[in-house]
């Protein structure tokens, strides 16, 4: 069950340009929420900005009792976030959505992720580790400094793959030609599940590349939301078969083939 | 003890404070949240004769101090509204009122005998006021006439109580209520939403894939005011005041400006429970003041200068 709840921030930090890590004490969550999900934080105590911002789950620490979030502070709503420091609190709606499917026969997880695309894949990866599945994790970012949760990704049966833009770590380009480069690792097609979480312009590019992997691939996506929960109908994704689906509660984890990408 | 309980054409309301169309589901989304019990209603999301898919994505933009909307009536079609979104409702402790449209004054009728004819079903909402869609809706809602053939067509199809949902986007609202009181309307909401546009200066794109879209949320609160107040001259039904609450102060404001009841609509998108506080705020007021019924504040703004 979801819930309105209002959280204790626990801690709370710079971890690279612009980019914050806030762990928010909510013990209900710990259990409650999947890998892929996110929650709804209300940013302003009055009506500026008006609506809710949706972030995904980053992490969650069973042992304090707490969820992570990472974000980039883009806008109004991140800017009033980032000056919440420890002991404020924080009125949030969650966990919302529908998590990643682990369930049924893969072996290794092949994880891409663009830029702050990669926030829900360190709870993705606990997840994984506690199945016992392996992981490549393909990673794009502009620029090094960037990579703020490389500490998180690491662990057993994980492999990480960087590409930046400009050249200044691993691989010099995006993820999609990463994973181009990479794709013949996985050209047996079975035993392989992947997970791609980043910006639509990504997921776009990706969608041919995994079409051709032989193996099936789920996305997360992202939209503008007002209420989060399924009602409103203002953030929907196009399918194949024509029909719109809400990003909030349909999703945000759809299955990557059948997305249409070309509304 | 205040009684909050107020009468709309018939229609005995616990308290009143509805949800806006459109903005609360098909009544059970939010039920995680709080107990729809609590409220005096719930008012659907527009139903249509057939399935709507809604329009192009982007559907919404955030504004100051508002939002604009442009979904266009996306809906399961009467259909699948009564086979699977009605009997959803069947254990609520509450009013249910659907809300209507149709391409014709027919199909208004048609969704209109169908849904009332459900035992849920205690009211039905007639929107001739969505900015969304380029036939029905607005088309109707703009043109007194038209107002009346709607209006007349859905009284015909049903006896429960007819509320008809009022747009704001027109030179002079009082002539559109009378034409809805005169057609056999039992009460009139409003406002829905206001006409907007807004341009994304980097990309120069709208930012709204439609262009124009509907606001709402606290920018239009005055807007809606001012119609309760002009429409109240003009009719004796009793009103349904809606747009841009967000508090018990709102809510209060709507009544003193003639209207017997509210909705909330964006409201629910910042604190799914805030309908909640809101009976809460305005059984403390009345309290407070000694007020024993509600319906005492119905119009009860005082008009002449001190
Ligand atoms: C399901 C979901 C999960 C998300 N998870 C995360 C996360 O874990 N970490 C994170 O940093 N962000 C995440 N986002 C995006 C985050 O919600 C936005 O960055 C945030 O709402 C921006 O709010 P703001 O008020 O600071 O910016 P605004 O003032 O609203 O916007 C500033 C600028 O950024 C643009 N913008 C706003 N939202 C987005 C977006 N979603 N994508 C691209 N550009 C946008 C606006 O168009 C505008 O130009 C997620 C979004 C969704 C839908
Ligand atoms: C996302 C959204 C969808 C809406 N859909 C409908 C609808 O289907 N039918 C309708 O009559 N009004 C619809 N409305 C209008 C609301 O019911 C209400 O009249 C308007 O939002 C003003 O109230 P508010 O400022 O409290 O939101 C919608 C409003 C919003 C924000
Ligand atoms: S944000 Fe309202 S339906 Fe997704």
């Amino acid at each position: 069950m979801t819930a309105s709840m209002t959280c204790k921030v626990a801690a709370h930090g710079q971890a690279g340009p612009g980019i914050f890590i806030l762990e928010l004490k909510a013990a209900a969550l710990v259990s409650a929420a999947g890998p892929g999900q996110f929650v709804h934080l209300k940013t302003a105590d009055g009506i500026d900005p008006l609506w809710r911002r949706p972030f995904s789950i980053h992490r969650v620490n069973r042992r304090r009792g707490t969820i992570l979030l990472s974000y980039r502070r883009i806008g109004r709503g991140t800017s009033l976030l980032a000056r919440r420091t420890a002991g404020d609190t924080i009125d949030l709606l969650g966990p919302l959505g529908r998590p990643f499917d682990l369930e049924g026969g893969f072996t290794t997880a092949v994880i891409a992720a663009g830029g702050l695309g990669a926030a829900p894949v360190p709870f993705l990866l606990d997840a994984l580790r506690r199945k016992g599945r392996k992981a490549v994790v393909l990673w794009g970012v502009r620029s090094k400094t960037e990579l703020y949760c490389l500490d998180a990704l690491r662990g057993r049966y994980t492999s990480i793959h960087i590409a930046t833009e400009d050249g200044t770590e691993g691989f010099r380009g995006r993820v999609t030609d990463l994973f181009g480069r990479l794709a013949s690792e996985f050209a047996s097609g079975s035993g392989f599940r992947g997970f791609a979480c980043g910006p639509m312009p990504m997921l776009k590019a990706l969608q041919p590349l995994a079409a051709a992997s032989g193996f099936p691939w789920q996305a997360s996506l992202e939209e503008r939301m007002a209420c989060g929960v399924g009602v409103c109908q203002g953030c929907v994704v196009r399918m194949k078969n024509r029909q719109y689906r809400t990003v909030c509660a349909d999703g945000p984890v759809f299955d990557l083939a059948e997305l249409d990408f070309h509304d | 003890m205040t009684d909050l309980s107020v009468r709309i054409g018939g229609l005995g309301l616990r308290n009143p404070v509805l949800t806006a169309s459109g903005t609360f589901g098909y009544g059970t989304e939010y039920a995680g949240y709080f107990d729809a019990g609590l409220l005096g209603g719930i008012v659907t999301k527009t139903v249509t004769l057939e399935p709507r898919e809604g329009n192009p994505m982007p559907r919404l933009a955030e504004t100051p101090a508002g939002m604009l909307n442009s979904i266009g009536l996306a809906n399961v079609g009467i259909e699948r509204f009564l086979s699977e979104k009605l009997p959803a409702l069947e254990g609520l402790d509450t009013r249910v009122v659907v809300n209507v449209a149709g391409n014709t004054a027919e199909e208004y009728a048609e969704v209109t005998s169908r849904a009332a004819g459900h035992p849920r079903v205690d009211a039905i909402e007639v929107n001739v006021s969505c900015p969304n869609v380029r036939h029905g809706g607005l088309a109707f809602g703009t043109n007194p006439s038209a107002t009346a053939e709607v209006t007349a067509a859905v009284r015909a199809a049903t006896s429960k109580p007819v509320i008809v949902k009022l747009t704001p986007n027109v030179t002079d609202i009082a002539e559109i209520a009378r034409a809805a009181e005169a057609a056999g309307a039992d009460a009139l909401s409003l406002i829905n939403t206001v006409l907007g546009m807004a341009i994304d200066i980097g990309t120069r794109r709208p930012l709204i894939a439609r262009r124009t879209a509907g606001l709402s949320g606290p920018a239009i609160k005055p807007i809606a005011i001012a119609k309760v107040y002009q429409v109240r001259q003009a009719v004796k039904l009793p009103l349904i005041g809606i747009g841009g609450i967000m508090r018990w102060q709102d809510a209060v404001e709507f009544l003193l400006a003639g209207a017997t009841a509210v909705q909330t609509g964006t409201l629910h998108f910042l604190e799914p429970d805030g309908p909640v506080r809101i009976v809460e705020g305005l059984r403390r007021y009345c309290e407070e003041r000694g007020i024993a019924s509600v319906s005492e504040l119905v119009g009860g703004m005082i008009e002449e200068s001190s």
